[in-house]
């Protein structure tokens, strides 16, 4: 049982009142900011994961610059905007997705050309975290399991939500969750991935 | 233990983002929500004046290190066969068109990475003490041409948070004689100057890393040179003949190590036979992927600019 979770660290004015902004900023563009404050540091930190903190500042900006473009398609009965926001920093990763995490990071620092932040001691980690088999495995993932996988296990965010950000059913995030944990697990070393298909 | 329990386990403890990084993401959405405040229209540089800046230009590779080198730094240089290449590389520089430093430098390259396809073009504005001052990537198009108007990718952003913090390094003050350059960026290296802030590592290291900054930028003809003199000083230099830029273009390259079970990583600084101008550079880093990966580069265009963010 994965699905359902406590997630302590959610802000209680995230989950509620999103759309309030929105919709005011449909009047007054700078009200918009107040969905930035509130929500780019967790932005940040998802970006970050995948990819490395310098990404994450560009992407960070980027993924609320694109809402605000398109906030005008924003549902406005969904209070939390997290999913929609997750779901456009998601497609903006998607175009580093060939620079996976360790190696972008790594590789990019060694060229020098992210080398202007304090940031060495945070590089270090996520390389060191993201090593390994389990990194490998990650690496070889196909994006459509990777993706709702590091959104549930990342992002915090529930199957359903990551269905919106995905913009697929949510039987469709179930099953590649499965498929992806199934591939995942055969990477590792474990079980035949066809015993376990079911789950939830 | 279930597959995603273990991802949440393994997820990088990454900082948050910087108040400076916020602040610059609130400032271009505030940007964004004042249409009437355009940004100013920019000229693109004919493709020949970009050649041309490319030709004159000679840079190199910039290298961060994480690890510690247990040999004695500043004692020894490099390889004969490296130091031949750089003195007759000093005699040619000596011999180039007078250059004036900027008080930014601007520099385009095309870059690869192993097993990627696609190509990046990116920009980078250096500080007139080398450090970087602000950096974007956009995607290559056909041909090697750079659409650095494309709005979707990264565009360029600021670094760190004062322009200049370092007026003390600026390459104008550098002496142009080998021995001095070399006492002065040693004692740069020592005392953290001229330094990106999170460039560590030993002295010898820094040393390399500041040339090869340095050496991007556009440089008079007797610091480039001794820029090249100083670099046959720097322990671990090696040349490695027949390297190739991710252009393809044909190169003979410096090369250093860092030899370190932590850090394997080895950076090239490829330039043209002959003519010593720079072409690109080549950082492979073996981290136990079944390859190699590398990063591939070419530089397109280098230009003084007086500010960061303006292109040439």
């Amino acid at each position: 049982m994965i699905g359902i979770r406590a997630r302590p660290d959610r802000p209680a004015a995230a989950a509620q009142g999103d759309a309030e902004p929105i919709r005011r900023s449909l009047a007054e563009p700078d009200a918009f900011t107040a969905l930035h404050d509130r929500h780019a540091p967790a932005i940040h930190r998802y970006v970050a994961r995948r990819l490395g903190p310098d990404a994450a500042d560009d992407l960070m900006a980027e993924t609320f610059l694109i809402a605000f473009r398109k906030r005008r398609r924003y549902d406005l009965a969904r209070a939390d905007a997290r999913p929609w926001l997750y779901g456009i920093a998601t497609r903006l990763v998607a175009r580093h997705r060939k620079a996976e995490t360790a190696r972008y990071l790594l590789l990019e620092r060694l060229g020098g050309e992210t080398a202007a932040e304090p940031v060495d001691s945070e590089a270090r980690v996520s390389a060191q975290a993201l090593r390994g088999p389990l990194a490998r495995a990650l690496a070889d993932l196909p994006e459509i399991y990777r993706e709702p996988l590091l959104l549930v296990a990342w992002a915090d965010l529930t199957y359903e939500e990551v269905a919106a950000a995905l913009d697929v059913p949510v039987g469709t995030v179930r099953s590649r969750l499965s498929r992806g944990r199934a591939r995942l697990r055969t990477a590792l070393g474990g079980a035949d991935p066809t015993e376990e298909d079911i789950d939830g | 233990m279930d597959e995603i329990a273990l991802l949440r386990e393994a997820a990088p403890d990454v900082a948050p983002p910087t108040d400076a990084a916020l602040r610059a993401g609130r400032d271009r959405l505030t940007a964004a929500a004042r249409p009437a405040r355009r940004w100013a229209p920019r000229v693109p540089r004919p493709a020949a004046l970009g050649l041309l800046a490319g030709a004159a230009a000679v840079a190199a590779a910039v290298a961060i290190t994480m690890a510690q080198v247990v040999a004695p730094e500043g004692h020894g240089s490099a390889t004969a066969a490296a130091a031949e290449v750089l003195r007759d590389a000093a005699a040619t520089a000596r011999n180039g068109p007078p250059v004036k430093p900027g008080v930014y430098s601007y520099i385009r390259e095309l870059v690869v990475f192993s097993g990627e396809p696609e190509r990046q073009c990116q920009e980078t504005w250096l500080r007139r003490d080398g450090s970087m001052a602000a950096v974007g990537a956009s995607s290559e198009q056909a041909g090697g041409r750079c659409e650095i108007h494309d709005p979707g990718h990264r565009p360029p952003t600021l670094r760190g948070d004062d322009s200049d913090r370092h007026p003390d390094t600026d390459v104008s003050t550098l002496p142009t004689a080998p021995s001095a350059l070399r006492e002065r960026l040693y004692s740069d290296a020592a005392h953290g100057r001229g330094q990106n802030p999170d460039d560590k590592g030993p002295r010898d290291q820094l040393v390399f890393t500041r040339i090869g900054r340095l050496l991007r930028m556009p440089l008079p003809p007797e610091l480039r040179a001794a820029l090249f003199q100083t670099l046959a000083t720097v322990p671990g230099v090696d040349v490695v003949r027949d390297e190739k830029d991710a252009f393809g273009r044909q190169g003979i390259a410096l090369a250093r190590s860092f030899g370190d079970q932590g850090n394997t990583a080895r950076v090239e600084i490829i330039l043209a036979p002959g003519t010593y101008r720079y072409l690109g550079m080549k950082t492979v880093q073996d981290m136990g992927a079944p390859a190699p990966l590398t990063r591939l580069s070419a530089l397109l265009t280098t230009a003084a600019v007086t500010r960061p963010l303006q292109r040439p």
